[in-house]
């Protein structure tokens, strides 16, 4: 075989996705033409070394767990709770029932104890009269 | 008879340095053939060299000959290998082929990789590390698929050139 033609053949193995080394024609090129063995075995050894070389395809980063965004997710639970809460007793149908309204919420930060990444209170006052006041406290700690 | 054996022994001491001298030459190609068996490669390419060095001719090129043996010896053991049953490790799973690179290698090659046109760097990255098909790469850059196949023939030959330091 020519240069030419024996190149064609490699390339074409390449293409394929095969091994040179499989083939039985060009490996009987190789062991009859030793000038041409050093020049392949570089570019086996550097086809082999390649994906050490190229960038790994990106893939997403999971989030970074941070209690200021712990904080931020509860909070925003518990408002959605809250509002909720508020809109369904707010209805005209609801008033009438004696679930109550909630007249007021809250949210505070506590100081995280030991363990815990991040901690939050909700308070919603539920019932604010002369004579008797409903509060509920919900405590939500990550730990 | 006693000519004979001056002349076998010149011949043997001549061979021997042969060896000697394409040792480092011929492990370098061993390594880039097969990294963690070139030592015993070349074991036993120079022990059947040594019992065939009587047909060995000494005004031809001994370090065409010698490479000739080495990869010889490297299809015989490759052979004999793929005809093996697969080994599976304790959890009945084929071990994953461990890459070994050398850091030289590794320098040398992002070297002539920053070196190569960039269509031709990305062809070659494309096809060979993500493993895209030369049809997914003709429709990525726009080209006809003989174009795409040329930049990745012409980057693969690339890769056949002897580093610049070489012995």
């Amino acid at each position: 075989m020519t240069p030419a033609e024996i190149d064609l053949r490699l390339q074409a193995l390449l293409d394929a996705r095969l091994d040179p080394l499989d083939d039985p024609m060009y490996c009987a090129h190789l062991a009859e033409h030793p000038e041409q063995l050093e020049a392949f075995a570089l570019l086996r050894e550097r086809l082999a070394v390649l994906p050490l070389l190229a960038p790994p395809v990106a893939e997403p980063t999971p989030p970074r767990w941070r209690w200021p965004v712990a904080l931020g997710g509860l909070a925003a639970a518990v408002a959605l709770a809250v509002v909720g809460t508020w809109a369904m007793l707010a209805t005209p149908t609801m008033v009438a029932t004696s679930h109550g309204r909630v007249l007021a919420a809250s949210l505070q930060e506590i100081r995280p104890t030991l363990g815990a990444a991040a901690g939050a209170r909700a308070r919603t006052v539920l019932l604010d009269r002369a004579d008797a006041k409903l509060e509920v406290f919900t405590v939500w700690s990550v730990q | 008879m006693a000519r004979a054996t001056v002349s076998e022994r010149t011949d043997d001491r001549a061979f021997v340095l042969l060896l000697e001298q394409q040792r480092a030459h011929v492990l370098a190609f061993l390594r880039r053939l097969a990294a963690g068996d070139a030592e015993d490669l070349l074991q036993e390419t120079y022990t059947k060299v040594w019992r065939l060095r009587g047909g060995f001719d000494p005004a031809g090129n001994g370090a065409a000959w010698l490479l000739q043996a080495a990869f010889r010896t490297f299809c015989d053991q490759r052979s004999r290998r793929l005809r093996q049953p697969a080994t599976r490790d304790a959890e009945g799973d084929h071990p994953a082929p461990v890459a070994v690179c050398r850091l030289e290698v590794r320098d040398e090659l992002a070297h002539r990789l920053a070196a190569l046109p960039p269509l031709e760097r990305e062809l070659l990255l494309g096809f060979h590390v993500h493993e895209r098909s030369l049809r997914e790469l003709a429709a990525q850059h726009g080209l006809p698929l003989n174009t795409v196949k040329s930049h990745l023939h012409r980057a693969r030959r690339q890769l056949r050139e002897q580093p610049e330091n070489h012995e």
